[in-house]
This record gives C-alpha cells, sequence and structure tokens, in this order.
C-alpha cells in the first residue's frame, strides 16, 4: 500500500491578521456549516483504495475556530473511508485564543496527536501590531492545558516582524524552548501582496531578519533542538513533522477544501479559492495541474530535498532520473563550495547556505 | 518650357513645433491632394514614431495641384526633418528644391532653428517666403515677428501670410505666394539626365527606391541609369510621383519632383546627393554637395538575453535597408558577448533606432554608453580614430587626444542668460559672442566640446531656462583635450561594456556617481562585490554590493509547491536576463542606469 497524506483546509479565521495571504475568510455559523457540507462531499468522493495513511493534518485558517464536533465529523469519515496507520501522525493548527481544556480533550479522543501553536511572538505589542487576537497569557494558558493532553506540541514564530528585534527573538525563544514543547518553526516574513502590512508598505529589514535566523539557529541548537528544515526544529528526530516530510519527499498527498493542493500518482491538482465555487462545486471545484515532466519532477525534487538537513539523495536521485548531478553541476559546486557539501552521498547545505537557498537551488536546475 | 512653368518645388523650414507639419497637412487638405478618408494628423509623418514624437525623421515628397488665375500648377512640396541631428538630411532636401517656405511661430518669434535653417537656404540659394504661423493664439505678436524677421534674418517680411495653420486661416494666400514669388525650375529636358537623390526607402517589393528632383533631361522605366558616385548602373523598372501615396508616372522630366526604383537591393546604393544620370549619355557635372554620411555618436547594442544575437543581427540588416544613415559593425564584449558597434547621426537618431529594434523589431536591448570619435595621436605620429573606448590604445603610447567641437547657437529671453552661461561653462564651452536680436531675445555663440552638446546639454538647456531657449549646432572641426578613459571594475575585473571617455576634470564626479549608480542597481548576490571606478591603475571611487542574506520561501503551504515552483523559475528566468561577468551577474538595469547619467546628478 501507497503512504498517503492527508490535508484539510479550514479557511475560517476570527480575524485576518496583517501578513496573512492564505485563503480565509471570518467565520461565521452559516458559512461554516455550508462549507463542512461541501468538505464532506469532496472527502467522500475520494478514492482512498491502496492508500496508507501516515499524516492527517488540519490548517487554516484557523481550524480550531470551528467547533469541535465539526473537525471530528471530518476525522471520522476518513476513518471510515480510509486505512490509517498506527502511528498516524493527526495535527491540527490552533490559535491560542480559541483553544480550550474541551477542544483538547474531545481533539484528543478522536485520535489527534499533534497540536500546532500559531503563537507568532510572545510580545503582546507585536502581536497587536499584527493584527494577532490572542495575548502572550492566552497562549500560555492553552499551551499548559495542552500539555496535559498531548505529548507533541509545536509553536509557530515569525522573524522579521514589524518592531522586533535581537532582543525580543531571543526573549521568545527564551520563553518557547522553557514551557518544554517539542517542535518549534521559524518562519521569515515575506510581505504578501494585498495584505495589510503591504498596503502599510512595511518592508521586512532582510538583514535584520538574516541575523534573527541565525541567533535562532544558534540559540535552539543549544538547547538541542535540530534544524531538520529551513523552518522547522525539533527536540528529537521523533518529534520532525512527518506530514511535512510528505511535500519535500514528494510523496503522496490530498488536500481536501477550498484552495487545498494534492500530489497524488505524479498528478499535482489545486482546489479552486473561490468560496462559492467550492460550496457549490461538485468536480468543477478541482483543477488539474499538469503533471511534472521527467525534468520538472527532478528540480522539484532538488528544490525540496535541499530543504531539509538531511539533504538529496544523490544515488537516488541519479537512478530515479537518469542522471549525473555531481558531474552536471560541478562547476556550480565548486562555485558554491562556501554554501554546499556532499555527505554521505548526500548533497546538503551548509549552515551559510540554508537562509539563500533560493539563490543556490537556482544554480542547480 | 511651359510645361515647367506651373511647376514648383519648395520646402517648409521652420524651428522644432512652430507648426511646419500642421501646414503642410493644410496644404494638402487644400488642393484636394487626399481625400477625407485618408486624413489623419501629419500626414507625411508616415512612421509612428514620427507622429508620437512630433517630429520627421524621413522625408516624403507630395505633389499637389493647385487652380490659380485659370492654370493649373503642380506643387511638389519636399518635407524636411526638423531636428539638429540630420542636418545632412535637410541640406539635401533643400538642394532639390527652387524656394522655402519659412514658418515662424508669432508667438515666439525667431528661433536657433529658424536661423540655422535659413542659412542653410540661402546658401541653396533658394527664394525664401516667410509665413507668420499661429496669428489664432492671444499671445501672437505677428508685427513684432515680422520686424525680427527683417532684423535678424534679413528677410522682407512685410508681405508675409499672416496665417494659422491650425485654424485653417489664411491658407490660400501661402500658396498664392509660392506661386507668385518662388522661381519655377529651369531645367533643360533635353539634355542628358540629371537627377538629385535627395533621400530614399525600402520598400519590401520595389527594394531601394530613390527620391529624385530631376534637374535636367528625363527618366522613364527602361531607362538605363547610373549612379555617379558609385558608378553602379540599373534598369529603371519604374518612375513615379506621390500624392502622397507613390502613384506610377510615364516618364518624370526635368523639374519633376518624384522617384525612381530599379530593383536596387541595398539602400547603401542610393545615396543620397548622389546624382542620377543616363549610363551612356552623361550629364557633364553631377550635382554638388554630396558627402558620405558621418556617422557623429557611437553606441554598443546588444541583445540583454545573450540568445538573441541572430535576432539583433536580422533586425539591423532590415533597419540598415530603410536607414543609410545608420552603421554597424560586430562588436564583443567581455561583459556582454556578441553585439554591435552602432553609429549614428547623432543621439536622437540613436535613440529613434534603439526604439525601432525594441517595438519592430521586439528585442530587449542593452546599450553602452554612448561616444563621440576621438583622435588619438599617438607618440610615434600616427593617429587612430576611437569611437569605442575599449580601443583605446595604451595610455604611455598616447600623445595626445583630440576631440570634435561644435560651435553652438542658443537663442534665449534675457533673463536666462547667467545660468546658459553657466551652463555652457560646465559644459566646457568657450564663449564666442553674444548679440541683443531685441530686447526680449539674445543670441548666444559657444564653442564646445560635442561630447557634451550631444548627450543631456538640450535637458539641461530647457531646465534652465524653463524650455524658452532653443539651440542648434554645428560641426566645427577638433581640438587636442585632456580626455581619460574611465573604468568600471566588478569584483576586481575590469568590465569593458561600462568604460567610458570623458574629461579629466570630470572624472572624479563621474566615477562616483557611476559606481553609486551600479551599486543600486545590481542586487545582492552570494558574494560580496566591490565596485570601482578607476583611471589608469588608480582607483577614484569605490562602493559595495553586500553579499545576499536572505533569500528563501519560508512555508509550504498546505502542500502549495507550484508556487513555490514558479518564484524558483522566475528567479531562474530572471538569470537569463543577467550578464555573468567573472562571478557577478549584472542586470541589464544596471548597464541601462548608468547612460542617465548627466552632469546635473
Amino acid at each position: 500500500m501507497k503512504p498517503l497524506a492527508i490535508y484539510v483546509h479550514i479557511p475560517f479565521c476570527k480575524a485576518r491578521c496583517y501578513y496573512c495571504s492564505f485563503v480565509s475568510s471570518l467565520y461565521s455559523l452559516d458559512r461554516v456549516s455550508k462549507y463542512f457540507d461541501a468538505l464532506l462531499r469532496e472527502i467522500d468522493l475520494f478514492d482512498f483504495s491502496g492508500f496508507v495513511v501516515n499524516s492527517i493534518y488540519f490548517g487554516g485558517g484557523t481550524p480550531s475556530v470551528v467547533k469541535q464536533e465539526n473537525i471530528l465529523t471530518v476525522l471520522d469519515l476518513i476513518k471510515k473511508k480510509a486505512f490509517i496507520s498506527a502511528e498516524a501522525e493527526i495535527t491540527i493548527e490552533c490559535n491560542p485564543e480559541s483553544f480550550s481544556r474541551e477542544k483538547a480533550m474531545s481533539f484528543k479522543k478522536a485520535g489527534i496527536n499533534r497540536i500546532s501553536f500559531g503563537l507568532q511572538s510572545t510580545d503582546d505589542k507585536i502581536l497587536k501590531r499584527i493584527g494577532r487576537i490572542h495575548t502572550y497569557n492566552v497562549f500560555l494558558k492553552a499551551c499548559s492545558i495542552a500539555k496535559e493532553y498531548f505529548s507533541n506540541i509545536s509553536a509557530d514564530l515569525i522573524i522579521g516582524l514589524p518592531g522586533q528585534d535581537k532582543r525580543s527573538l531571543k526573549t521568545d525563544l527564551e520563553r518557547v524552548v522553557s514551557l518544554g514543547i517539542e517542535h518549534i518553526s521559524i518562519y521569515g516574513l515575506k510581505v504578501e501582496e494585498g495584505t495589510l502590512l503591504q498596503k502599510e508598505g512595511y518592508k521586512v529589514d532582510e538583514d535584520l531578519t538574516a541575523d534573527l535566523y541565525s541567533n535562532a539557529v544558534d540559540y535552539l541548537a543549544g538547547k538541542g533542538f535540530i534544524r531538520y528544515e529551513v523552518s522547522n526544529f525539533s527536540k528529537e528526530d521523533k518529534y520532525r513533522s512527518r506530514h511535512n516530510f510528505t511535500y519535500w519527499n514528494r510523496g503522496d498527498y490530498v488536500g481536501f477544501g477550498l484552495s487545498a493542493h494534492s500530489f497524488i500518482n505524479n498528478y499535482r491538482i489545486e482546489n479552486t479559492c473561490s468560496y462559492i465555487d467550492y460550496i457549490e462545486g461538485e468536480t468543477e471545484c478541482k483543477r488539474l495541474l499538469i503533471s511534472p515532466l521527467e525534468s520538472e519532477a527532478a528540480e522539484e525534487t532538488i528544490m525540496l530535498a535541499l530543504r531539509t538537513s538531511d539533504g538529496l539523495d544523490i544515488k537516488s536521485f541519479n537512478e530515479k532520473f537518469n542522471r549525473d548531478l555531481l558531474s552536471e553541476k560541478s562547476g556550480q559546486l565548486k562555485q558554491l563550495d562556501k554554501f554546499l557539501k556532499v555527505e554521505d552521498n548526500r548533497l546538503k547545505l551548509k549552515d551559510d547556505g540554508f537562509y539563500v537557498m533560493n539563490e543556490i537551488i537556482v544554480r542547480l536546475l | 518650357m511651359d510645361r515647367q512653368k506651373r511647376i514648383r518645388n519648395f520646402c517648409i523650414i521652420a524651428h522644432i513645433d512652430h507648426g511646419k507639419s500642421t501646414l503642410a497637412d493644410r496644404l494638402i487638405e487644400m488642393t484636394e491632394t487626399v481625400s477625407d478618408r485618408e486624413l489623419q494628423e501629419q500626414l507625411l509623418d508616415s512612421m509612428d514614431l514620427e507622429r508620437e514624437r512630433g517630429i520627421t525623421i524621413k522625408l516624403t515628397p507630395v505633389k499637389m495641384y493647385y487652380n490659380k488665375g485659370g492654370v493649373e500648377y503642380e506643387l511638389n512640396l519636399i518635407d524636411t526633418p526638423g531636428h539638429v541631428d540630420f542636418t545632412y538630411e535637410v541640406s539635401r532636401s533643400l538642394k532639390a528644391c527652387d524656394g522655402a517656405i519659412l514658418v515662424v511661430d508669432a508667438t515666439q518669434g525667431v528661433e536657433a532653428q529658424t536661423l540655422a535653417n535659413v542659412y542653410l537656404a540661402i546658401e541653396n540659394d533658394l527664394e525664401i517666403i516667410p509665413v507668420i504661423n499661429k496669428i489664432d493664439l492671444p499671445s501672437a505678436r505677428p508685427e513684432d515677428v515680422k520686424k525680427e524677421i527683417e532684423d535678424v534674418i534679413g528677410l522682407d517680411a512685410s508681405d508675409a501670410p499672416l496665417v494659422s495653420a491650425k485654424e485653417g486661416i489664411n491658407i490660400q494666400a501661402v500658396l498664392d505666394a509660392v506661386i507668385d514669388k518662388l522661381p519655377p525650375p529651369s531645367g533643360k529636358e533635353d539634355a542628358p539626365l540629371k537627377c538629385l537623390i535627395f533621400d530614399s526607402y525600402y520598400d519590401n517589393y520595389k527594394g531601394a527606391v530613390c527620391l529624385v528632383r530631376v534637374i535636367d533631361g528625363e527618366v522613364k522605366a527602361g531607362t538605363k541609369i547610373k549612379m555617379m558616385a558609385s558608378g553602379r548602373t540599373y534598369d529603371c523598372v519604374e518612375v513615379g510621383t506621390f500624392s502622397p501615396q507613390p502613384k506610377p508616372a510615364k516618364s518624370l522630366r526635368a523639374g519633376d519632383v518624384g522617384y525612381i526604383s530599379a530593383s536596387i537591393k541595398v539602400i547603401a546604393e542610393t545615396a543620397p546627393g548622389d546624382t542620377i544620370t543616363e549610363a551612356g549619355r552623361e550629364t557633364e557635372r553631377p550635382c554638388e554637395g554630396y558627402k558620405e554620411i558621418q556617422s557623429v555618436v557611437y553606441s554598443g547594442i546588444f541583445p540583454a538575453d545573450g540568445s538573441h544575437y541572430n535576432d539583433l543581427k536580422d533586425a539591423l540588416e532590415k533597419l540598415k535597408l530603410s536607414d543609410a544613415a545608420l552603421h554597424y559593425e560586430p562588436e564583443v564584449s567581455a561583459a556582454l558577448g556578441f553585439g554591435f558597434r552602432c553609429g549614428f547621426l547623432g543621439l536622437l537618431h540613436m535613440e529613434i533606432i534603439q526604439e525601432r529594434l525594441e517595438r519592430e523589431y521586439n528585442l530587449d536591448l542593452i546599450t553602452t554608453s554612448p561616444s563621440v570619435t576621438y583622435h588619438v595621436h599617438k607618440t610615434d605620429g600616427s593617429m587612430v580614430v576611437v569611437t569605442n573606448p575599449c580601443n583605446l590604445p595604451p595610455v604611455t603610447s598616447i600623445s595626445y587626444i583630440e576631440e570634435p567641437m561644435v560651435k553652438a547657437d542658443i537663442i534665449t529671453p534675457p533673463e536666462y542668460i547667467g545660468a546658459i552661461m553657466e551652463l555652457c561653462q560646465e559644459k566646457r564651452g568657450t564663449f564666442l559672442d553674444m548679440q541683443y536680436i531685441d530686447a526680449r531675445r539674445v543670441r548666444m555663440s559657444y564653442r564646445s566640446p560635442l561630447a557634451e552638446i550631444v548627450f543631456d546639454f538640450f535637458d539641461g538647456l530647457k531646465s534652465r531656462s524653463r524650455g524658452y531657449a532653443s539651440f542648434d549646432y554645428e560641426l566645427d572641426g577638433y581640438q587636442k583635450s585632456d580626455m581619460v578613459k574611465l573604468d568600471v571594475l566588478l569584483n576586481g575585473e575590469i568590465c569593458d561594456a561600462l568604460s567610458l571617455m570623458i574629461h579629466r576634470d570630470k572624472a572624479q564626479a563621474r566615477g562616483r556617481i557611476l559606481a553609486e549608480k551600479l551599486k543600486e542597481n545590481i542586487p545582492r548576490q552570494l558574494f560580496e562585490i566591490p565596485i570601482q571606478a578607476a583611471i589608469g591603475g588608480k582607483i577614484i571611487a569605490r562602493e559595495t554590493v553586500k553579499a545576499l542574506r536572505k533569500d528563501v520561501l519560508a512555508k509550504c503551504y498546505g502542500g502549495d509547491v507550484t508556487r513555490k515552483k514558479k518564484l524558483l523559475e522566475k528567479q531562474k528566468e530572471g538569470k537569463k536576463r543577467m550578464r555573468q561577468f567573472g562571478s557577478v551577474e549584472i542586470p541589464s538595469e544596471a548597464f541601462m542606469s548608468i547612460l542617465k547619467i548627466g552632469d546635473d546628478n
């Protein structure tokens, strides 16, 4: 049986954060119920045969904003239709503000075993500045509840935020590490088109962000957190996000919900971004993107694998695509010696390379 | 002879924007040469670029019929370009005429190009009819302007028609004056053929077509013609006139203006200024004044994407077919790869060619700093002509360098004299003379290096005189000058495409601006890039492009790999537009940014 990852998109929030360009709309009971009807319809149509589900991920939006029953119905349907591995990682993204003991209990009961908090910062001023609706204290409360029920908790931080400096980030890291959580994601802010931050003309200080990133990497390493992917850090290997690994290794995944993406049997599929189309749609809500050509598949493989500390398995890459990467790119590799290394027959980024990886990857494509 | 008495060959000369093309349109309308359906503003400017820029580049003759006193006259209007870059073209079209209408704006009066054009007309023995245009404007002062024409130019303006070409006022008076005051042609129909080529154009079906004024004799399809400068002979295939579209005719005879096509493949073989005669029955004396067109400004033109070299080559070949003034030869640059060194009549000509390459041939170009032609005298007594800074001989072998000079005439209201003098001094000009035309305008003459005039003088003049000053220039020999080659080093290597010739006094400032501009326009890369400006081995300015620190896509949102891939593909595509110079990638914008540097920066 082929391993499969499932992504479920919950496109509702209580308020839009100033940096967010993801597909999401304001929470309303009516919309939510129509949406979940459509979502269940979509899941029901999917043929799970031949797959073993290794991970399920509820992302958003804010999955914790909807009633837990909604989430549970989705999970029930998936369980009914699909074969789910006993070790499956089942994650739900939560905003500390909408997390509660009640939700924690029912999530756990339903088999969810990983909580990913959108913390972003522990500085209340910064949180307010970027339109987050929780405070650090609210997060503390949510986190302590979560710890009672879950042994795999992650927190997201963002670097490059307005008002942030080296000291505030250090405080963020100290606080998060002291809570004893297992996983931390650190995302560099990108001011996307159409976001409030973009409209107000906010520009990320790239040098400062690069400094923040390297400080974070150093600090977390000292606390036993390993950077296993450019933005992701875990205490032990077992706390690595298995779901994300499916993306990076070009494994099969199916995305349900508005704007969700799937990659199955070498086909990329993109769901509509229009709420109306989605709730009314049957099959027209899905758009088949062209199946990547072999050369594109090779490029994707490089692009995704280099994000991870494991890097690219050169031997299997060469075999799969009938290439000889090292000799083809020997000139580039020599020039990029400061940023790349070959170790255990794997091509990996060096520390200096992680934060400028686009520029490096582009040269290897 | 009766036939010739009913012909008038004339042109319209004017300072830019004084209404030359509008008046031409009215004359054409008035004589019903074009049907209303064909009416389009500025009929004679057929290139889109000409209409957009409001300038005339290519010459177009048009034949009109006008009835006066029961006699039908044939009027041949020969258009002239209105920009200093094209002085040679103006002088050629004047040679094809017997008279000229001088249009002067009733609000502006005599301007620098008015004078320059009048002098050209007088040199060519043309009868001149002054016409005062734009009398409909509230600020028109026709009587003052008449007086100016008499005082400054010395032409009798007492009978000058007062017209408004825009409003169509008094146009008939212009046509009457053309017939009454301009002389008819007086060639001999039975003499051997003698035609002046005053322009040529390329037609996809007919090949190079000559625009001619027949001086003596007759030419028709079948005549064996001979170009007197080149000695080449052809069989005439078709002759005709313009109305304003080409229209075949039986023959062209002494006094006529029209075209000759003879399946000539390359336009360079129809050199304007050359004389066409009949092979075997040649005229004794060719028309005077033929010169080969000399390029005044040179620049390197390269495809932004190196793989488009052949497209650029094809485009230049095609442009050359229709533009004999364009010169080009292959050039190889370490930074830009394969391209062409091109010679132009002036900066406007250069811009037009670049624009046509981009628009009509859909090319993305990188151009290098324009250069004039330097005479480099070597210590061994020999002289080399340098049009590309990269070809400058080693400094140790140079005795001295001469640069081309111009004599510039500027006409301005007196309140801007100070600012203009300052500008001329900055442009290394030498003051020659200053005369008051009247209480409101002054004519100033300067001798100045061409390189200073050609690049951004006109913009500077406009801004410092709020647009009131006008100017014109003519080449005026060479002068010894302390020129140096300013180099730019990227990561320690001289980038040939960025080198330029400059006067030593200005090198320091220019070097600093160059380095700053490049820093702004070269994106941060994986490695730090030092940018240095240097004269000889001496560094005079330095900037650094810091190493790239952040270039990463943070989140792989919901498995949306395509978004990430698109971004990387865009980045990869962007690299194609970059020039790899050593380990440095230079975007085309960086090359282009330094072209816009003026002394005013």
